[in-house]
């Protein structure tokens, strides 16, 4: 019964994933004629690449770090920073002393780096306040980048390493290199997640997860398990900022912005916190809500509905829209459990407990 | 003396609003993010009542404090009684009162527009000497204001019955339900106290945090650090740390800049949580780790 239900998760994975690779090809045809539809298409391969990694920590490890985008953000400056970039690109071309390949790997270790810091008060704190801890190291990276005239203060950091040459920005060739590499991340950080969460690191965090005092006793390093899920996460969000600068030649404070914290969070939880799926469903469903919205004269309304799907998909389900089917069934099995007493035994609502 | 009085200033309100965040997670394990909002609504509700009832300061407090009642009412309305006891309350409570928040925010935004409101000095705008410094009649106002509300709810939790309970249901959730003691009945009280205490912290800042969409993250921010510095769910707690980041605030500002602010009170935070990992008091350890 077990190893069938295991084959049908598989299977369903399978559909899932080839569904969206298939999916992905569709769309490279409408990304390699329009603009607009190209730049949508690289936020949501960033975004999702970041969420998978947000999913390590908050899902697989159970930690509430927000220092997602702070991480991100200081790898897109670090990345924007060594390739010479300067404020508002007023050096462009002349000054770029390293190439995108090697600023690439310069913002996968910063990031490590950052992650090892951001790791360290996990020794000490716990939950609710590790979570405050880290939800304004955004706004520390924002304090930094004002108070530097090397980093761009309000103006931002431009004309660093970028995929495109300057006479391939806004073409067809364009669209395509970026389509490809916005894939290719995505891919990447799908495969580091699996690699992560179904691995002997994932099995150790989810032990540790349910319960510190067990994982302890059954011998398991808990400091070195957390130190290497945000090294490994960090590492990843520390590259994806490397591809953040590429694919806009450098970046601006908004990358700091709280909003975009706040999206990203509604995005995991939408989808459904612990799975690679959730990620990407709440990613593409809240991006596509997001962009929708962007276009109209409120754009107010695109937080207002954003807002409204996270308020309602939190009231409603127990893991996002990736638990629907399984509090379905649970549904069902309880309704059944009911009839088959007659009535007697409780249809009990969702309530807390095991 | 300047600088002092500027830190009991800030430590006064920052305290009202830490403590509110405070109490709600103390006692219900709730950490409501739409406080933020809760602020913004009653620096809306105060300049309403400034614009079509009256610019007396009591109307204007009267104004700021009903409306962040409310608001604590709807955060209990809506999140409070439809996810209390569920799965994953903790964490599914923080993410409706994130959407909440959202939706409040933008609501502001396409209600009123993003331009800033202007609220009228409330204690008026004299000035007096102490010590060779001058002190504005703003100050002095907010700093004995706050400390009597602080007092107020200090003495309610202490005397009244459902203060009891409240406290009860902060060192004890499981033995305060064994006692009968109603749990929504608290949620209502401490929500609609915690949107009280926002309300008149909303209205003594009016002269720094004007009327506007997003003003209420960074006082969210700010009760946040006080909070969590104090331990989340003490009140002596809350009031030192409200004290320590009024202090590292008013320091920061007259000797570096600012733009300092918030690095120095994360690297403060940094320091005391290393040290003390649940905070300045820290009670709550066993019941709400």
């Amino acid at each position: 019964m077990r190893n069938s239900l295991l084959s049908v998760r598989s299977a369903l994975d399978t559909a899932f994933y080839g569904g969206g690779l298939a999916l992905a090809l569709v769309l490279f045809f409408f990304v390699y004629d329009n603009e607009v539809f190209g730049g949508h298409w690289v936020l949501f391969c960033l975004y999702a690449s970041i969420n998978l990694m947000w999913m390590l920590v908050i899902g697989t490890a159970g930690l509430y770090s927000f220092a997602t985008i702070a991480v991100v953000g200081a790898c897109a400056y670090v990345g924007a920073l060594v390739s010479g970039g300067s404020i508002a690109g007023k050096e462009l071309e002349s000054a770029r002393s390293l190439n995108i390949v090697f600023m690439i790997l310069i913002a996968a270790g910063f990031g490590a780096l950052l992650g090892a810091i951001v790791a360290a008060p996990t020794i000490r704190l716990r939950g609710i306040y590790f979570a405050l801890f880290t939800i304004g190291l955004a706004e520390v990276g924002r304090a930094i980048v004002k108070q530097h005239e090397v980093l761009g203060k309000n103006s931002g950091l431009f004309g660093g390493a970028r995929f495109l040459k300057a006479d391939q920005i806004a073409t067809e060739t364009g669209r395509t290199i970026h389509f490809f590499v916005g894939l290719a991340l995505l891919v990447f950080c799908l495969l580091v997640y699996r690699a992560v969460d179904g691995g002997r690191l994932g099995l150790l965090l989810r032990t540790v997860r349910e319960s510190e005092s067990v994982a302890r006793g059954l011998g398991v390093d808990v400091v070195r398990a957390r130190f290497a899920v945000f090294l490994i996460s960090s590492a990843v969000l520390g590259l994806i900022g490397g591809f953040y600068s590429g694919f806009y030649g450098g970046v601006s404070l908004t990358i700091f912005d709280f909003n975009t914290l706040l999206l990203l969070l509604a995005m995991i939880v939408v989808g459904g916190l612990g799975s690679a799926k959730g990620a990407i469903i709440g990613t593409a469903l809240l991006l596509f809500i997001d962009r929708t919205f962007s276009d109209i004269d409120t754009p107010a309304w695109r937080l207002v509905w954003i807002g409204i799907i996270m308020y309602g998909i939190t009231l409603g389900t127990t893991r996002g829209l990736v638990g629907i089917p399984s509090q379905v069934r649970d549904y069902l099995k309880r309704r059944r459990a009911s009839r088959e007493t007659g009535g007697g035994a409780p249809a009990a609502p969702e309530t807390s407990g095991p | 003396m300047t600088d002092l009085i500027t830190t009991i200033n800030l430590a006064a309100v920052y305290g009202l609003i830490g403590v509110g965040i405070s109490l709600t997670w103390g006692g219900l394990g709730f950490l409501n993010l739409a406080h933020g909002v809760t602020f913004a609504a009653s620096l809306y509700g105060a300049w309403w009542a400034q614009e079509n009832i009256s610019d007396h300061a009591s109307v204007i407090f009267l104004g700021g404090i009903v409306v962040g009642a409310f608001a604590g009412a709807v955060v209990w309305l809506s999140v409070f009684l439809p996810l209390d006891g569920k799965k994953n309350w903790d964490m599914r409570s923080i993410i409706a009162s994130l959407g909440l928040a959202i939706i409040g925010v933008n609501t502001f935004l396409l209600v009123f527009g993003p331009q800033r409101k202007a609220i009228e000095y409330l204690f008026g705008t004299s000035k007096f000497k102490i010590g060779g410094s001058t002190i504005t009649a703003d100050k002095s106002g907010a700093i004995i204001s706050a400390s009597v509300v602080m007092l107020l709810v200090v003495l309610a939790l202490v005397k009244s019955r459902i203060g009891l309970g409240v406290r009860a249901l902060t060192q004890n959730p499981e033995g305060a339900a064994l006692v009968g003691i109603g749990r929504r009945q608290a949620a209502f009280a401490i929500l609609t106290v915690s949107g009280i205490l926002a309300g008149f912290a909303a209205v003594l800042l009016s002269q720094i945090f004007y009327p506007e969409p997003n003003i209420g993250y960074l006082p969210l921010l700010k009760g946040l650090i006080v909070a969590l510095l104090g331990g989340l769910g003490s009140i002596p707690g809350a009031v030192v740390a409200a004290l320590l980041v009024g202090a590292t605030e008013a320091v920061t500002a007259h000797y570096l800049d600012q733009s300092w602010i918030l690095l120095t009170q994360f690297a403060l935070i940094a320091v005391v949580l290393l040290v003390r990992p649940r905070g300045v008091a820290g009670i709550l350890e066993v019941t709400r780790a």
